[in-house]
């Protein structure tokens, strides 16, 4: 349903973490993530859940290109991934648009810059504005748009290029309840079919558990891969679903895990706190 | 009435102007009337020196303008972009920087003669500075996940300085922009006035050697006309260039 011109179903990537350690030279080395082992299958749908600074999104910026890991390699379809590239759409928190282009003109970027023709390129832009149900904006500028309308420009200029693989950053943190659901119907909706893999980064439990395949938990930092949950719900999923009895089953487990690893990491920070008293 | 409202200082100052004139305790000669003023106006208007000298000063500080906004776009990109130009190049304009352009006049005309690469020079120098500084700032100041966004739909090194690095620091460049238009005007009329045998700067210093402080004030009122209609016209432009912001 996507793209109508292109087949419906394309394989989607297959992502693999192996021993994936980053971290940052700032004031002192910060390891953001530390042997993060993680395996994505083709056309499956993961989230990432996480604390604030666990380094979920240091994860999406490594296979992203955008962040090279200081040990260990991110593989996408049997490929080392050293640079950004147009195989992996990338939907980001702040949403990250141009601001001096209009809507059609950042949707039709990724398709111009792989050198689709201005033509074939606003075409696409245009199919994806509609998909998205933003026909009517395609010529306002992103600074014009409310913030659930500039998420979901973002997420059409991320599938322009329709790529196998999307990677998504908390992108419906900072929107309202209403418009966070509405989103997330769309986002289901649009990505149901088209095969695509897509690994989904946030800290909110009901969002993972409704658009999840598998939610993977990642401890505090420096993050590892705290324990897997498959979200065995059936698809397609209606937000009815939320009040169902299995899916209050998944999330209250899921709920016991992170207050564990919130309780385990509160402690060793207080613990770390007294120890310089106490030598 | 909203218009009308904003010429109502204008207004205000030409009254009490003539009613301090018209008092009759002021020499005339030293604080000529409204009346005198516009007369002086009219008969330099007619005689064609004022469109000459306007004409003159405005095509001075358009050419400085472009030049040294040109030179601080290019500069302020490469030192914001390369750390080896900046640790260079960058470092000798932070030490040229607070030299001001009046002070370069005398320098100016011994070098560069009275001609017009002496004036263009000048206001070059003057130009140069806050558009390099804001260029600087603005192209180092890019938001890395825009930039990564650009990457990561396809874009090459160039498409990201030219799509995406460039119009990104624009609202920055521009702005250094507008500042330097009222530095070029201060710096036109200063090298008219010390080396210069036309343009309006020229001609305030002639009126004041000859003492006609009628002419004096109808140009500085042109000179003011001029650097307002300048400001107005860049916002213009810019808005229609860049209609994702508004100056």
């Amino acid at each position: 349903m996507l793209t109508p011109s292109n087949p419906p179903t394309q394989l989607g990537s297959h992502v693999q973490l192996e021993h994936v350690t980053v971290s940052f030279s700032a004031r002192e080395e910060i390891t953001a993530i530390k042997d993060l082992v993680l395996e994505v299958r083709p056309g499956e749908f993961l989230c990432i859940l996480g604390t604030t600074g666990c380094g979920k999104s240091t994860i999406l910026n490594v296979v992203a290109g955008f962040v090279r890991p200081t040990m260990g390699r991110a593989i996408v379809n049997g490929v080392e991934i050293t640079s950004p590239g147009p195989n992996r759409g990338m939907v980001f928190q702040q949403h990250a648009l141009f601001p001096w282009q209009t809507v059609l003109g950042n949707v039709a970027f990724g398709p111009r810059c792989r050198g689709l023709g201005r033509e074939r390129s606003l075409e696409i832009a245009r199919e994806l504005i509609n998909v998205v149900g933003l026909r009517n904006f395609a010529a306002a500028y992103p600074g014009e748009l409310s913030g659930g309308m500039q998420q979901r420009v973002g997420l059409a200029r991320a599938l322009a290029n329709d790529p196998a693989l999307l990677l998504m950053d908390e992108p419906f943190g900072s929107l309202d309840a209403q418009t966070r659901t509405a989103m997330q119907e769309l986002l289901l909706r649009i990505w149901s079919g088209t095969g695509k893999t897509v690994i989904f980064v946030t800290h909110d439990v009901d969002e993972a558990i409704f658009l999840a395949d598998r939610i993977v938990v990642l401890t505090a930092r420096p993050g590892q891969v705290k324990i897997e949950v498959p979200v065995g719900l059936p698809r397609p999923r209606e937000y009815e679903l939320v009040t169902s009895r299995p899916y209050i089953e998944i999330k209250r487990q899921l709920l016991e895990l992170i207050r564990e690893e919130t309780l385990k990491a509160m402690s060793a920070d207080i613990r770390a706190a007294a120890e310089p008293a106490s030598s | 009435m909203a218009k009308l409202i904003r010429l109502l200082p204008i207004a205000v100052i030409l009254f009490c102007w003539w009613a301090l004139a018209r008092a009759g305790f002021l020499n005339s000669a030293l604080f000529p009337s409204p009346l005198a003023t516009g007369h002086a106006f009219v008969e330099m208007l007619l005689s064609g020196e004022l469109i000459t000298d306007s004409l003159i000063t405005a095509g001075r500080v358009l050419l400085g303008f472009v030049l040294g906004s040109a030179l601080g776009i290019l500069i302020g990109v490469l030192t914001a972009r390369i750390k080896l130009v900046d640790q260079t190049v960058g470092q000798l304009i932070q030490i040229l920087r607070p030299v001001p352009p009046i002070a370069l006049v005398p320098l100016a005309v011994v070098w560069l003669g009275l001609g017009e690469i002496s004036k263009t020079s000048i206001i070059m120098w003057g130009v140069f500075f806050p558009v390099w500084v804001s260029t600087h700032l603005g192209v180092s100041g890019v938001n890395k996940e825009v930039i990564w966004a650009a990457q990561s739909l396809g874009a090459s090194g160039r498409k990201v300085l030219f799509r995406v690095v460039l119009p990104a620091a624009g609202r920055y460049v521009v702005s250094g922009m507008r500042v330097a238009i009222a530095i070029a005007f201060i710096c036109v009329v200063v090298a008219e006035m010390s080396g210069a045998l036309d343009g309006l700067g020229y001609r305030i210093n002639k009126s004041y050697v000859v003492f006609r402080v009628d002419r004096m004030i109808a140009d500085l009122a042109v000179l003011g006309l001029l650097g307002a209609l300048s400001d107005f016209g860049f916002a213009r432009l810019v808005n229609r260039l860049m209609p994702w912001f508004r100056l």
